[in-house]
């Protein structure tokens, strides 16, 4: 028994297909113990673990948030489609914004004559990844942004609504043509300055 | 499902039942701890393959080394493949610990517990932060 991944969740759904699933299932207690102190026993009853196609009933991430007509599942399909579009953008964009920063303190560091050849070297490895430094703060900042946003797509592709995840497929794909043009742009600017 | 604000939590094993103030404390430390190790570990990646490039493209220098001394060269090369092969189960291995770290955090931010989440995201923050710069130096 020390090797069951439950979340409340799984065990949900486990428990629905009781009957198919002889492979090494717990028995019903740890399900039981679940849904009585976790105290979510309520909500986790709407978990569907295939996927589906539908507008009603469906609650995204936060408690308010209940999808129940055609006009909201559009406008929550946009909003996602934007999110998983600013995904995409977010990651090419710290790519560059690294690049960038790099490029900038290695000509900082050029025009400072060392007296000696070793001096320069160093100096010119080590600016580039201080810890305290403003692009390694935004940096930090960005790739927290970016594993909230991760995070929150998982978690709409896990409702298994059909359009939903469509529209997370469709914004990264979105995303990815349009921000990958740029990057390689980009690419292409650094290397003229090589 | 939504996410909640409770210090009443289970994750992963039946057995990690959370249900009390200090728990949720703990929990949440460890939750920190193993989303730090998480980014080292991406950056760590990085950091390898990086490596494994530099082993791959020979360097200029090598092209010349061939028509010199054939022996020797040959020599080198088994030598720089045993290299590549360490290093490349390294870094397989290294995956391994990633993908299985990368879908615990994933089942864990499934519970939709807000401090399992913050802690999270904070631990990803904190990793990124850390390694980034400390990797990258040596």
């Amino acid at each position: 028994p020390g090797f069951n991944f439950t979340t409340g969740a799984m065990n949900m759904s486990m428990h629905d297909h009781h009957n198919h699933h002889n492979m090494a299932m717990p028995t019903d207690t740890p399900h039981q113990t679940a849904n009585g102190s976790g105290g979510h026993g309520g909500m986790m009853m709407m978990m569907q673990m295939t996927f589906y196609f539908g507008h009603k009933n469906v609650e995204l991430l936060f408690p308010g948030l209940v999808i129940n007509s055609v006009g909201g599942m559009v406008a929550a399909c946009v909003v996602i489609f934007l999110l998983a579009m600013l995904y995409e953008g977010l990651k090419i964009g710290r790519e560059c914004l690294l690049r960038k920063s790099q490029v900038n303190v290695r000509y900082n560091s050029m025009p400072v004559p060392g007296p000696n050849g070793t001096m320069l070297m160093e100096t010119h490895k080590t600016v580039g990844q201080q810890m305290l430094s403003v692009p390694h703060i935004i940096q930090t900042m960005l790739h927290i942004l970016q594993v909230v946003i991760s995070y929150f797509l998982m978690l709409v592709f896990m409702t298994y609504n059909g359009y939903l995840c469509i529209a997370v497929a469709l914004g990264a794909g979105a995303g990815y043509f349009v921000f990958s043009w740029k990057k390689a742009v980009v690419v292409d600017i650094t290397e003229h300055c090589h | 499902m939504h996410f909640y604000v409770s210090d009443r939590v289970l994750l992963l094993f039946s057995c990690w039942n959370v249900h009390s103030l200090t728990g949720m404390l703990l929990t949440m430390m460890v939750i920190l701890l193993i989303a730090t190790v998480y980014e080292i570990l991406k950056v760590l990646t990085v950091k390898l393959d990086k490596k494994a490039l530099d082993l791959i493209t020979p360097t200029p220098l090598t092209a010349e080394e061939v028509t010199e001394t054939a022996p020797n060269n040959s020599a080198r090369n088994s030598s720089s493949r045993q290299r590549w092969i360490r290093l490349h189960s390294s870094q397989s291995l290294l995956h391994i610990v990633q993908v299985a770290i990368s879908y615990l955090l994933m089942l864990c931010a499934m519970s939709y517990n807000v401090w399992v989440f913050l802690s999270i995201v904070v631990g990803a923050g904190i990793g990124y932060f850390l390694a980034y710069p400390l990797i990258n130096r040596c």
